[in-house]
């Protein structure tokens, strides 16, 4: 897969043939901002199905984790960034709107809470 | 090198918060210059005409996020940290007084990261761990992995904070949990508050540490597995500072944050003859509240009261459970005709006088709740005067407490938080507690005494672990 993150016009990410594996991706945005995240390099052959019709092997990103500034997005917030589509087995693009004007208003609109263990025995 | 102490908003009480101004003191008496800034009670302020005040609490407590409050809680975080930034400093220090300020610092310390990113934040105080006397450090070490923060201060901050700005990072208590106590109160500067602006404070009175740890040894209580040892200052120390105090500010109203101010029977005493021998002299007199223990009337004979009175203190009397083997067995060494007398005295003497009473303590029995009840219906002549107030607080097992030690001897089965517990053999469930706090919030009203719930959230949050349930 390729990826290409912008920021408008401006490239902020590119990136292509990656190694299986995490990959960690640091990018700095003006608030409020949109982002667009564009998906390529994908051709039929990289979806492998077995005789019964089941994927066994796919080229695709898996979004796994966002943090803004080190504040990590719960997965239902997560989720609602990326309209629910965090599989990304398909040349296209995603879009991400960070509505506020800077990320602590946007986590608190998103009702994102950091997960702290807190009254807990452990 | 400029470091700014600040309160970190969310303990939601009107009273002073001591800590900058003792660490500022340290600061300066080290060549560092310092400012001490008390957050948390422009908060207070300015969410208490806030019609979405208990909802922007539950934020402070709970991190809840109500769509009607996200604008206020946006704004209170962006004023913290512009009052912050307004003071240019290079090192912030944020004071943490319980976990109940853990939601708010994690927020304002992402904000501030964004907005000044060389900003150096070290946090410190009780408020750094979920319980004093636990181990665990995670939520420094969550924050601290996450670059929220820089660095974290465990236990006494007063020498350690002035080494952290040496750059000794390796002292204890930085970045640890192994921490050494202060060995002598008695040295350390005095507390510096000429930053602070008292006309804020509802109740205005100036913070003093006369104490840290206890004297008694009780078995619910972490504050000794914190402080093990006993540490007082002298009367001539703490009036020396008193006297320094009212000399600067004009205010002669004192709060003792400590866990009792007659632990030192000595001491205690004759601070009483100095604050006598001023108020004898002074119009504007010395007045005092503070943490009380109860001992036997020959320990406070009725001239003790005489001096109390003169001093115009106000006592706040831990006396956890009314009957008396329970509260004898759980380390309070007194009798019921030791708090009877305590209440004549106070009520001959006018010293008013606040109960701290801890409902559904582990050994106790449907019995004894009836017994309570009828305790205080028997003793409605003492409503407001001197009670002023009875602080009742659901019992919880707190970790590495003695009565967390003693769960199997009393056959305690712990739950998911320290107010949830059960033992099964005594058939008391959580719900008979709560059901009983509330029985016994109403008879006190009806007895005419003014009673509160001393935890709300901890009441709340042990309802909403029920309905989970």
């Amino acid at each position: 897969m390729s990826i290409e993150i912008l920021e408008n016009d401006r490239v902020l990410y590119m990136g292509k043939n990656f190694d299986e594996g995490p990959l960690d991706i640091n990018c700095l945005i003006e608030w409020p901002s949109t982002i667009t995240i564009k998906l390529g390099n994908k051709y039929p052959d990289d979806t492998n199905i077995n005789d019964a019709g089941i994927v066994i092997n796919d080229k695709s990103v898996i979004l796994e984790k966002v943090s803004i500034n080190n504040f990590p997005l719960e997965m239902q917030v997560m989720e609602k960034l990326v309209d629910n589509i965090i599989y990304w087995g398909f040349n296209g693009e995603v879009k991400m709107k960070f509505t506020e004007k800077n990320p602590t208003r946007w986590l608190l609109r998103m009702k994102n809470k950091f997960e702290l263990p807190r009254l807990t025995w452990k | 090198m400029s470091i700014l102490f600040c309160s970190v908003p969310g303990t939601l009480s009107n009273d002073p918060v001591l800590a900058p101004a003792i660490l500022k003191a340290c600061a300066e008496q080290a060549g560092f210059p310092a400012t001490a800034l008390d957050l948390n009670i422009e908060i207070v302020n300015q969410i208490k005409t806030n019609p979405y005040k208990s909802i922007i609490e539950q934020f402070f407590l709970n991190q809840i996020i109500d769509e009607l409050t996200i604008n206020s809680i946006g704004n209170i975080i962006e004023y913290c940290a512009n009052r912050i930034l307004s003071y240019k400093p290079k090192i912030l220090g944020l004071s943490l007084l319980t976990q109940d300020n853990q939601f708010f610092t994690i927020w304002l310390c992402h904000y501030l990261k964004i907005v000044e990113p060389k900003l150096k934040i070290v946090i410190g105080g009780s408020g750094i761990k979920n319980f004093i006397a636990q181990a665990d450090m995670s939520f420094a070490d969550l924050l601290k992995d996450a670059n929220l923060i820089d660095d974290y201060i465990y236990g006494d901050g007063e020498y350690s904070i002035v080494e952290y700005l040496r750059g000794n990072y390796s002292y204890p208590g930085i970045n640890s949990n192994q921490w050494q106590a202060i060995k002598d109160l008695n040295l350390l500067p005095k507390s510096d508050f000429s930053d602070y602006n008292f006309t804020q404070y509802n109740n205005r009175g100036i913070p003093i540490c006369d104490s840290r740890g206890c004297v008694r040894s009780c078995e619910f209580c972490d504050i000794i597995e914190h402080w093990k040892k006993y540490q007082y200052r002298t009367a001539d120390n703490i009036f020396a500072e008193m006297k320094i105090q009212i000399e600067t500010h004009g205010i002669t109203h004192f709060l003792f944050y400590n866990s009792l101010t007659n632990g030192n029977m000595k001491e205690f005493t004759k601070l009483l003859d100095l604050i006598i021998e001023y108020n004898s002299l002074h119009s504007n007199q010395i007045s005092w509240v503070g943490y009380f223990i109860v001992r036997n009337s020959s320990q406070h004979p009725e001239s003790f009261w005489e001096k109390i009175k003169k001093t115009n203190g106000k006592l706040q009397l831990g006396i956890e459970s009314v009957v008396e083997k329970v509260r004898i067995s759980l380390g309070k060494n007194f009798t019921n005709e030791d708090i009877d007398y305590h209440l004549a005295m106070a009520q001959k003497y006018n010293v008013p006088v606040m109960l701290l009473l801890i409902v559904g303590y582990p050994t106790e029995t449907k019995q004894d709740f009836e017994f309570t009840k009828q305790w205080f219906r028997e003793r409605k002549q003492y409503a407001r005067n001197p009670v002023y107030s009875v602080v009742t607080s659901l019992a919880a097992i707190l970790p590495n407490t003695k009565l967390d030690r003693k769960r199997n001897e009393y056959g305690i089965v712990s739950g998911e938080i320290p107010t949830i517990w059960l033992t099964p053999e005594s058939e008391i469930s959580v719900q008979d507690r709560l059901k009983y706090l509330n029985e016994l919030l109403e008879i006190l009203k009806l007895s005419g005494f003014s009673a509160t719930p001393g935890n709300d959230n901890s009441v709340a949050t042990a309802q909403a672990e029920i309905e989970k349930v």
